[in-house]
Order: C-alpha cells, then structure tokens, then sequence
C-alpha cells in the first residue's frame, strides 16, 4: 500500500513538475515578469530564475522517476515546493493582485487555492523524501 | 582480536547519510539546471531591458501637456466594461490578441501610453506596459501608481 502510495505521489509530483517547467520553458520572459511582480526580487535576479526554474523542475520531474537520484529529486521538489509556497503566501498576505506564475505566465492569480496548491506540493514532497529516507534505511538494514 | 575495521567504500545508510547523499544529489541537479539554462539562455537571450516607468496621476498632468495620452485599462473585462478612464482602450492579458486590435487602432507613434490597473496592489499594468515595450517596440509606456483606485480618489 506504501509503495502504491509513494509510485502514486511521485508521479503525480513529477507530471506537474514537468508540465510546469515546460510551461515556463515556452516563456522565460514572461515568468521572470510574473517573479518580479512578487515585489521579492530584483528584475535582473528574476531574468536568471525565469531559465533556471523551469529546468530545475523538469530535472527534479526526471529525478523523481528516477532511481538513483530519487532522493536528490524529492529533496529538489521539496526546496521547489517551499519557495512557491512562500512567495504566494507572501503575496497573499500582503494583498497582491497578480498572476502566479506556477505554470507559466498569465495563470491564476495568487490566493488561497494557489497558496493551498503550492503547500499541498510541499507537504507531499516533504513526506516523500522522509519516506524514501526511511525505505532506504530499513532496507540497508534488513 | 582486533576490532572490525569500516570499509571506507559502504555507502552510509543511516538516515544522517542518506540525508547527505539527497544534497549531494540535489546539488547536482541544480548544477545540471545551471548548465542548461545558460544553454537556453545563450540561444534565446532575454529580450532587451524593456522597462515601463511608473508615474503617478500628478506627473501625467505636468509631463505631457498638450499631448493626448492614450490610456490602457489592463483590468478583468467586467471592470473596464463597468467604467473606465475616459478614452481608455482594454487590453488585458488574459485576452491579449482580443484587446490588441483596439490598441493599434487607437495608438499612433509618439504618443505617450499609461497602462493602469486596479490598484497599487496589481501587477498587470506593469507586465501589459513591458508587453507592448517587447512584443510591439512601444516607446513611451507607462504605468500608473495607484491604478484605477488613484484616479477614482482623485479630487476633481
């Protein structure tokens, strides 16, 4: 059941990622826009994010279906998933009108679906990675 | 009895260890990222540093006298449809190719643009403002401090 549990989880996780990084892939402009809008960073910081994220999530997506790297991927997925999630909580709270940005440019606006989105990543990704964690180990053990 | 030496080439599987590894694996992807977004970058450069100014509702009044400013309501459509600025044309980007034909119809070079949305909350404006700087090499683009919200408070 675990194990059908954590197949599930990594391919679910794995396809968003993917989706969401071709998605921003098709337009590293236009997500370095939505980025700055956040008001957190600078326009040159966010030109560098707009390339770097899109490949970090389709790696994390390779790396989940993976096997050697697994643990590399949920770790990735699980830094990923907390920097979305802080950024749209963040805009959130302080009542930002603007587009997310989690697949790509001019998407949903940020708010409490896309913050509860982008934490629901996040605990799924983080369970993942202490589940693989505690697989391996009990497997070396055995 | 001498006591059992550690193989230094066991992979450490303690959940410290794997914790380790799940860096050094993560870190590499992140290399990997780096390498190929420079990649991606090198043959599909950033476009120009195409900036839109912002500008608050008082500087609209001493910077382009005698001009006619031609005014851009990046609101949702119910918005604009409710009331805009007068003169103003719609151009989102939730309907970019639909707005898109009023901008061109209304705009002739030279002529100074401010693109506004809802408030100083929003960021459409500023996106809809780079996009015409970007996609249509607008010069004079604009955005307004404030938005719509400014210039509803506005004293008249």
């Amino acid at each position: 059941m675990i194990r059908l549990l954590d197949l599930l989880a990594r391919v679910i996780l794995a396809a968003l990622f993917l989706y969401a990084g071709i998605m921003k892939l098709r337009d590293p402009a236009g997500f370095a826009e939505e980025l700055e809008n956040y008001r957190l960073i600078s326009g040159r910081v966010a030109t560098s994010a707009g390339y770097l994220v899109p490949w970090l999530e389709i790696l994390a997506a390779a790396a989940l279906l993976t096997k050697p790297l697994r643990l590399g991927g949920w770790l990735a997925s699980v830094a990923l998933s907390a920097g979305f999630t802080a950024f749209v909580v963040s805009a959130w709270m302080r009542g930002l009108d603007i587009s997310c940005g989690c697949f790509g440019s001019s998407d949903s606006t940020v708010g409490l679906t896309a913050a509860a989105r982008a934490a629901g990543i996040f605990i799924v990704a983080a369970a993942g990675l202490r589940g693989e964690i505690g697989r391996q180990a009990n497997r070396s053990q055995s | 009895m001498a006591p059992a030496s550690r193989d230094p080439t066991a992979v450490d599987r303690s959940g410290p260890g794997l914790f380790r590894r799940a860096i050094a694996q993560a870190g590499l992807l992140l290399l990997a990222a780096v390498v190929a977004a420079v990649v991606t970058a090198w043959f599909h450069p950033p476009p120009p540093e195409a900036n839109a100014r912002e500008i608050t509702l008082a500087q609209t009044r001493t910077d382009f006298v005698g001009e006619k400013i031609l005014w851009v309501d990046a609101r949702p459509s119910a918005a604009f449809s409710q009331e805009h600025i007068p003169g103003a044309v719609w151009l989102s980007e939730e309907a970019w190719d639909t707005g898109l034909a009023g901008f061109v119809e209304a705009w002739t070079p030279g002529r100074p643009v401010i693109v506004y949305c809802g408030s100083t909350s929003c960021g459409a404006s500023r996106s809809v403002a780079r996009r015409l700087m970007r996609e249509l090499s607008v010069t004079g683009v604009f955005y307004l401090h404030g938005g719509w919200q400014s210039w509803k408070e506005e004293p008249r």
